[in-house]
């Protein structure tokens, strides 16, 4: 009797909680402007898995928030949809500056592939971009092509023979293995991978005979001289000095031309004090020397732009990409899966 | 009878499961797309559980012969559900703490004072050690 | 040989104070990551990173090194204790682990699976150091129809490991695959079987699957039960230690388990999972008196604790000699690497040999502290057991349940423990064995990717998948033990032997 009553009890509290929680969560966001802000910890939501590249910075970007911003940061990875997960979390959070996000290339290309809840890129507010990288084509060291103009021809005359791998369709390496494979008409085959290190592996194993990987994955085979770089895919060459000699596509006259970057994001309609506040902390935080040579150990470029800057990238970023998944036939290919 | 439920069960999951890989284009054996697994599995499902089905119509034997304290098992689900449903809403501590003793009491253990006590301690242990220690984020 | 005095080098640096320090909390912490259920080696890595910065290189990845060893020591102690897997490499264990507890014999099961690590991992080590290089180059020759034929292989015959109906073994491996495929995959791009819910998009995480399914599963099945039971009777002192019967037993599994344990964690992915469940299966196969498996046999127990620690040095292979992370805990070991400045290659060893054979070097040290550690730690995890049941089951509850919360710091996540705790719980009352899921769960996915990366990289030629040399040896291996089994099933069929349960 006495266990049926206490059962009950919870029960009944059961019930008003869940409506307490309801009730609560379709509250209005109303904002407090705390005019100390920040009081309390801020916490970055990661969307991407503990100790991925973005991971890493976010842990990078936190050891040095005390100084800079005041509080210190809280990393809370939430992985999962290629980042649409922590995307979407971070845009119904509150905007009150507690809580921001990393962001990468994925807050463009999700909404493009239509797996996203929101357009992230009106829905989210970028406060700075952190670095970039861009995508190297290699080959195995052992194969007879010296440069970019032999292996396109390769693949002209044997269509179809060449295989390239990249790490998921619709990622980053995808497409900028596809426009090249259009670009220079030497139609490459694609295969999927898991991820940078799987297709390095592929590469050495001889499995497939070209790679697009970030140039980190590739920087000791380059040295050791087992792995050949034809090409990069940047604007200008790679500053790194193992890679001074990779040409960029552009300029060997290819009009292929993409970077993926990493930055900082939240959720719109943030007051204007707090954001400004965030920018130029984030700002000092990004400018620290040693910020930047953990950057560069990880392989990235320290690429510093401010909130404004930002915003006109993804928008230029986010044009560009819409016609290049259509042109490249990759958001065809992610349609055909389903019927 | 409990055996035969669950074989059901896999039958109608299985089923549902094939239905909805119907959306995913098959491909052909050279190039499979994504719904090549999904309806393989599907349907090798499907008819294992049939046959399943069919083997336990035809015996009679029955697996388990324990008996369950379904009344418990209620309440622990009920137990679960609330622990998940006020985690987010009041904090790993408090809802611990709760479902701490909730859990003490669903399996037996006498008086009052000694739960309260376990409850109290443990959920305070569990916070330190992951909170603190291995500096887990905890609701 | 040159190597030994590689060797000794780098134990010179290993004893550095700083670097011992440092060993010696990488294993205390992998220690605890491994019987915490939940917590594992990827978000305890992960988080210690930050804190490593103020260290110099080598103490900081002797002690990530440590975490990683050291987490599959510990995994064992709750599967054997309580069934609950502390991680997924230590599902297996639960299988034979659990019944000899029952029976009073925790103690000299947790003392096999301590010694049986301990020699696994040696023979990992040492692999490691005489063999990295050529073991790097021939694991990349394996490409994704090798891949292919290993998952198709495994699945056939991992899947009647355990249980007594074949049919539902397999129904359970198929299911597992199933739920394998739930979730955005990278090689086609869309999310599959989500119903537009977000959080599906992940797919089921192994680590989630195995909480629920073995960890809630068992708390259920214990607390449901109508009479409360009691802990096991007082422990006597000789019960803590295997006897010299069950020593003799456990020698040839162990180093069975070594040696399977490392060739098979040179696989990419869950490499320490799938050489558990290989390992048990060879037992199995090896064993006089197989009906005596998933009765409490002590070689289901160490063959496969030993497995699973040679694996991770196998593991280790790929990331030093090639900077290549085959999983995702050596995935964060690199980004630990890259954040001290140094990228592991194929000039690691050439270039920075302090580094290189410090952190070997420091690898035998501790899988010695391991050993000392652990093994006066057995008495008193088995105190542990005296702990009434009605006790000790909602605490771990609890603890599986939030370890469970930090996998993917997701709410969503535990509501998935329990359904699968609740499924765990009416699956083992209608007679299906747990186990065939996870290898679904685990080897589906390689199954697909191999056959869809292999298909393109053919050129839509399945009998060059078949007929590659590496693949054609593995298909045929599989095809032979399928052979096999199936001779022997009808050999029973005719002799109407009974599997009986215990």
């Amino acid at each position: 009797m006495r266990k049926k009553a206490l059962v009950l009890l919870i029960g009944c509290s059961l019930v008003i909680s869940i409506m307490l929680g309801g009730c609560t969560s379709m509250q209005n966001k109303t904002v407090a402007t705390t005019p100390k802000y920040p009081d309390r910890p801020i916490t970055v939501i990661v969307p991407f898995s503990a100790g991925s590249g973005l991971d890493l910075i976010a842990r990078l970007l936190e050891k040095t928030a005390p100084q800079h911003l005041g509080q210190p940061l809280i990393v809370v990875n939430k992985p999962g949809g290629a980042g649409t997960l922590g995307f979407n979390e971070l845009v119904g959070a509150s905007p009150d500056g507690y809580t921001i996000g990393i962001s990468s290339l994925e807050v463009i290309l999700n909404p493009l592939y239509g797996s996203a809840k929101y357009n992230y890129p009106t829905a989210l507010d970028p406060l700075a971009q952190v670095a970039s990288s861009a995508s190297v084509l290699a080959v195995q060291a052992n194969q007879p092509w010296q440069d970019l103009a032999a292996i396109i021809e390769y693949g002209k005359s044997n269509p179809g023979k060449l295989k390239f791998g990249h790490q998921g369709i619709g990622s980053f390496s995808h497409i900028v293995g596809e426009t090249f494979s259009q670009t220079t008409g030497c139609m490459l085959e694609q295969v999927p991978f898991r991820g940078g290190g799987e297709t390095v592996a592929a590469l050495l194993g001889g499995h497939v005979q070209i790679a697009f990987v970030s140039p980190a994955m590739i920087k000791e085979h380059l040295k050791n001289g087992t792995i050949r770089a034809l090409a990069v895919s940047d604007s200008q060459r790679l500053s790194d000095p193992v890679f001074a000699q990779v040409p960029t596509l552009k300029e060997q006259g290819f009009d292929v031309v993409f970077n993926s970057w990493f930055g900082v994001v939240a959720p719109k309609e943030m007051p204007s004090e707090v954001k400004d506040k965030l920018v130029v902390g984030l700002k000092a935080i990004i400018s620290d020397s040693e910020f930047k040579k953990s950057v560069e150990n990880m392989g990235y470029q320290l690429d510093y732009l401010g909130a404004k800057e930002s915003a006109a990238k993804w928008q230029a970023d986010s044009k560009k990409l819409t016609k290049t998944v259509q042109e490249t036939g990759i958001l065809d290919l992610i349609k055909a899966q389903k019927q | 009878m409990i055996e035969k439920i669950i074989t059901l069960l896999f039958l109608l999951g299985s089923s549902l499961y094939l239905f909805f890989a119907q959306h995913l284009t098959f491909g052909t054996l050279g190039s499979p797309k994504s719904g090549f697994l999904p309806n393989l599995a599907g349907s090798a499902a499907v008819l294992l559980s049939l046959v399943l089905v069919f083997k336990q119509i035809r015996s009679k034997k029955t697996a388990s012969n324990e008996k369950v304290d379904w009344t418990k098992f209620i309440f622990i689900i009920i137990g679960f559900v609330f622990y998940i449903t006020i985690l987010s809403n009041i904090g790993y501590l408090p809802a611990t703490f709760i479902f701490l003793f909730y859990l003490l009491k669903v399996t037996d253990t006498s008086g009052w004072r000694n739960p309260l006590l376990i409850a109290v301690v443990s959920s305070f242990m569990c916070y330190l050690v992951f909170e603190r220690y291995l500096a887990v984020p905890l609701p | 040989m040159e190597v030994v005095s590689l060797l000794l080098q780098g134990f010179s640096i290993s004893i550095l104070p700083a670097n011992l320090l440092a060993c010696v909390t990488g294993v205390l912490i992998g220690t605890l990551v491994g019987v915490l259920p939940g917590i594992d080696t990827i978000s305890a890595i992960a988080l210690l990173l930050p804190f490593s910065y103020g260290l110099e290189s080598t103490p900081a990845l002797i002690m990530f090194a440590g975490i990683y060893y050291g987490s599959k020591y510990g995994g064992s102690t709750t599967s054997i204790l309580m069934n609950v897997p502390g991680e997924a490499a230590s599902v297996v264990t639960c299988l034979d682990g659990y019944p000899m507890a029952q029976r009073g014999r925790a103690g000299a099961a947790l003392t096999v699976s301590a010694i049986g690590s301990f020699v696994a991992g040696t023979i990992g080590i040492i692999g490691l150091t005489l063999l990295a290089p050529p073991l790097a180059q021939a694991a990349l020759a394996f490409g994704p129809p090798e891949y292919f034929s290993i998952a198709l292989v495994g699945l056939a015959v991992l899947s009647k490991l355990t249980g007594t109906s074949t049919l539902k073994s397999l129904l359970m491996a198929t299911t597992g695959i199933m739920l394998g495929t739930v979730g955005m995959d990278s090689l086609s791009g869309i999310s599959r079987f989500t119903f537009g819910v977000d959080e599906l998009d992940r797919g089921f995480d192994l680590s989630i699957l195995a909480m629920g399914i073995f960890g809630i599963g068992e708390i259920i099945t214990v607390m449901t039960e109508p009479h409360t039971r009691m802990s096991v009777p007082t422990i006597r002192l000789r019960d803590l230690y295997p006897t010299k019967e069950e020593w003799r037993r456990s020698t040839a599994p162990m180093v069975r388990g070594g040696i399977i344990g490392f060739l098979v964690g040179l696989l990419p992915g869950p490499a320490a999972t799938i050489s558990s469940f290989v390992s048990y299966a060879a037992e199995k196969r090896c064993s006089k008196n197989p009906a005596e498996f998933g009765c409490g046999a002590i070689e289901g127990v160490a063959g496969p604790e030993s497995a699973n620690n040679a694996a991770i040095s196998a593991t280790m292979i790929p990331l030093l000699s090639l900077g290549l992370p085959f999983c995702g805990a050596t995935a964060i070991l690199l980004s630990g690497f890259m954040l001290h400045g140094i990228i592991p290659g194929p000039a690691l060893i050439t270039q920075q040999p302090e580094l290189f054979w410090g952190l070997i070097a420091s690898m035998y040290i501790g899988n010695v502290l391991l050993l000392v550690i652990n093994l006066p730690l057995i008495g008193v995890f088995v105190q542990l057991l005296k702990t009434p049941f009605y006790i000790l089951m909602p605490l771990v509850a609890v603890v599986t349940l939030t370890g469970a919360y930090s996998v993917n710091n997701s709410v969503f996540d535990l509501v998935w423990v329990i359904i699968f705790g609740v499924l765990g719980f009416l699956l083992r009352r209608a007679g299906f064995e747990p186990a065939p899921l996870v290898i679904g769960l685990v080897l589906g996915p390689e199954l697909e990717r191999g056959l869809a990366q292999g298909l393109i990289i053919s050129n839509g030629d399945i009998w060059t998948l078949i007929s590659r040399p590496i693949s054609a040896t593995i298909l045929a291996v599989g095809a032979m033990i399928m052979l096999y089994n199936t001779a022997r099933w009808f050999g029973k069929m005719q002799n109407n032997r009974k599997q009986g349960s215990c």
